[in-house]
């Protein structure tokens, strides 16, 4: 089965090392086309922007990269559940950084995945998963 | 059954007591008090369960899979069993937390495939203190300035280094340091826009001495504290200032010029010429201040010489000048005086700025007086601004203190016993 994937977005980002190879930061150097409609933020905003800066100067529910940044490291795989209560939306967050210098953030809207799998209320079922 | 009810009333609230002090910190040194004294024994201070539980702490409530611990804390230990190894130190680190707090504030527990830290109501971290406060502090409305000062400082001050300083360098803690560096860098800066404003330059070379300490390396706040140094017309100690900043920069860098050096380098020399090389053309330039709204606060020997010049030039007419003295009521208090005394500074400040005229000048004579000149006054006029001035501190005065105030003609022969 098939199922919708306007809410799909994914952010890359560049590491930025210091002069004896120590990670100290990302910068934000791509999004997907829909990262707008996705999240209502506009990527001009965030674009180049240290990920430090984005996580104290910009709040979105569905971003949410306080949550994150403290899995956002060079060489991770992470995977995570995050469920935004205001666009009663769920997601899968995959954080992948298989070589050092590039980090990929995917969100994977799953919601109708969940509903269509269990025939229970769309609340309760989206409050238990999480 | 009432009696009982009550026992166990008291039993809550001794837990509550004992729950309310348990203050973790992890700003700079990491340390676990109860009532003000550590609770980490001495021998397990620098051990590789403390570790864990720094790292527990820091992902604290969140769902943690052991893949993830290990590959953050022992990538590198070389072990043929990590799960194995991961095992047995969560379970001394349980114990561990069982000696220092049996009734459990700091517990790990297991839950399908991830160990979760919870920590009960009631502990308070600093790092996340400070976080409170400084939100807290944003909140405040424009005309409670007094607050929000209030609350960044003491954000700030919760601040004594980068989070869990001991550690040179772990990448998993680049994010969470990062974070609160960069919030409490930020709060400093927000600090400083509100001391501009309101041309507090004494608060902000204190406020910036002190981040240094913490941040020496941090250039910006430096190079602020040059230009605030020269607008004060400190020229020595901006030239200390500066030439510590090179040599630090030097040191540290290797090189002997930043963009931002010669900027301050540019102004600095800038300012030298024109204090040393006064010629008579563009003397009034040079001489005149930036238009700059209320009163004008000297120190206290300026003000001396002020004052006399003004006894000198005084003439009789319908117009008298006066002296006024604030002082400083109902502050004496063990515990809170020095509280007391740093907001009537503060409280002071802000009433003089408000209720005096632009030419009027002042000077805080000592902590707890100031004193006004007031040039030009209409027979009574005194009275208004005595009247003003009471008024605007009770407005904005939220501590148990009072002021005094007492304004007397300056006349030519012997009368302000203060100046003898």
């Amino acid at each position: 089965m098939e199922y919708p994937s306007k809410y799909d977005f994914f952010m890359k980002f560049k590491a930025l090392f210091s002069e004896n190879e120590r990670f100290m930061d990302y910068v934000l150097i791509e999004t997907s086309k829909n990262f707008k409609t996705a999240t209502r933020v506009s990527p001009d905003k965030l674009l180049g922007m240290k990920l430090t800066d984005i996580v104290l100067e910009i709040y979105d529910s569905i971003l949410d990269l306080k949550e994150f940044h403290y899995h956002m490291l060079p060489k991770t795989r992470r995977k995570f559940d995050h469920y935004v209560k205001e666009e009663n939306r769920l997601y899968t967050v995959s954080i992948f950084s298989d070589e050092n210098d590039y980090l990929l953030m995917v969100y994977t809207d799953i919601t109708n995945i969940k509903n269509n799998t269990l025939p229970a209320d769309e609340e309760e079922l989206l409050k238990k998963t999480v | 059954m009432c009696q009982l009810s009550n026992l166990f009333g008291y039993i809550k609230l001794i837990r509550w007591v004992n729950k309310v002090k348990l203050y973790i910190s992890l700003l700079g040194d990491f340390d676990i008090k109860m009532n003000n004294k550590s609770i980490i024994p001495e021998s397990k201070r620098s051990s590789k369960l403390i570790k864990l539980l720094e790292y527990f702490i820091t992902f604290k409530n969140k769902e943690l899979i052991p893949e993830t611990i290990i590959e953050n804390l022992w990538m590198d230990s070389g072990s043929q069993d990590p799960m194995n190894m991961i095992r047995g130190q969560i379970f001394r680190l349980r114990q561990l937390l069982k000696e220092m707090l049996p009734d459990e504030t700091l517990k790990i527990s297991f839950e399908e495939v991830y160990y979760i830290l919870e920590v009960a109501d009631g502990v308070t971290i600093d790092a996340e203190e400070m976080e409170y406060l400084i939100k807290e502090a944003d909140k405040e409305p424009e005309e409670n300035l007094e607050n929000a000062i209030n609350l960044y400082n003491q954000a700030i001050d919760l601040y004594k280094g980068n989070y869990l300083s001991k550690y040179d360098y772990e990448m998993w803690l680049v994010p969470v340091r990062s974070y609160y560096r960069k919030m409490y860098l930020k709060t400093i800066h927000k600090l400083i826009d509100i001391y501009k404003i309101h041309n507090m330059q004494d608060d902000i070379v204190e406020l910036i001495e002190k981040a240094i300490k913490v941040e020496p390396n941090e250039e910006s706040l430096r190079t602020i504290l040059i230009d605030t140094l020269l607008r004060q017309g400190k020229l020595q100690e901006a030239e200390e200032e500066f030439l510590s900043l090179k040599d630090d920069f030097e040191k540290r860098l290797g090189i002997s010029n930043s963009t931002s050096i010669k900027e301050i380098q540019r102004k600095l020399e800038t300012y030298i010429k024109g204090k040393r090389e006064l010629e008579p053309t563009g003397i009034v330039s040079k001489l005149e201040e930036e238009k700059k709204p209320g009163p004008v606060k000297f120190d206290s020997e300026y003000f001396r010489i002020i004052y006399n010049s003004y006894k000198r030039k005084r003439k009789e007419g319908e117009k008298r000048d006066y002296l006024g003295l604030i002082s400083l009521k109902d502050y004496e208090d063990d515990y809170k005086e020095e509280e007391y005394i740093k907001a009537f500074n503060n409280l002071i400040s802000k009433t003089v700025f408000s209720s005096l005229r632009k030419g009027d000048i002042y000077t805080f004579w000592n902590d707890t007086q100031v004193l006004i000149l007031l040039e030009g006054v209409k027979q009574g006029g005194q009275d208004i601004i005595e009247e003003r001035i009471q008024r605007r501190f009770d407005m904005i005065n939220k501590y148990p203190i009072n002021i005094d105030i007492k304004f007397i003609p300056i006349e030519d022969k012997e009368d302000a016993e203060i100046f003898k």
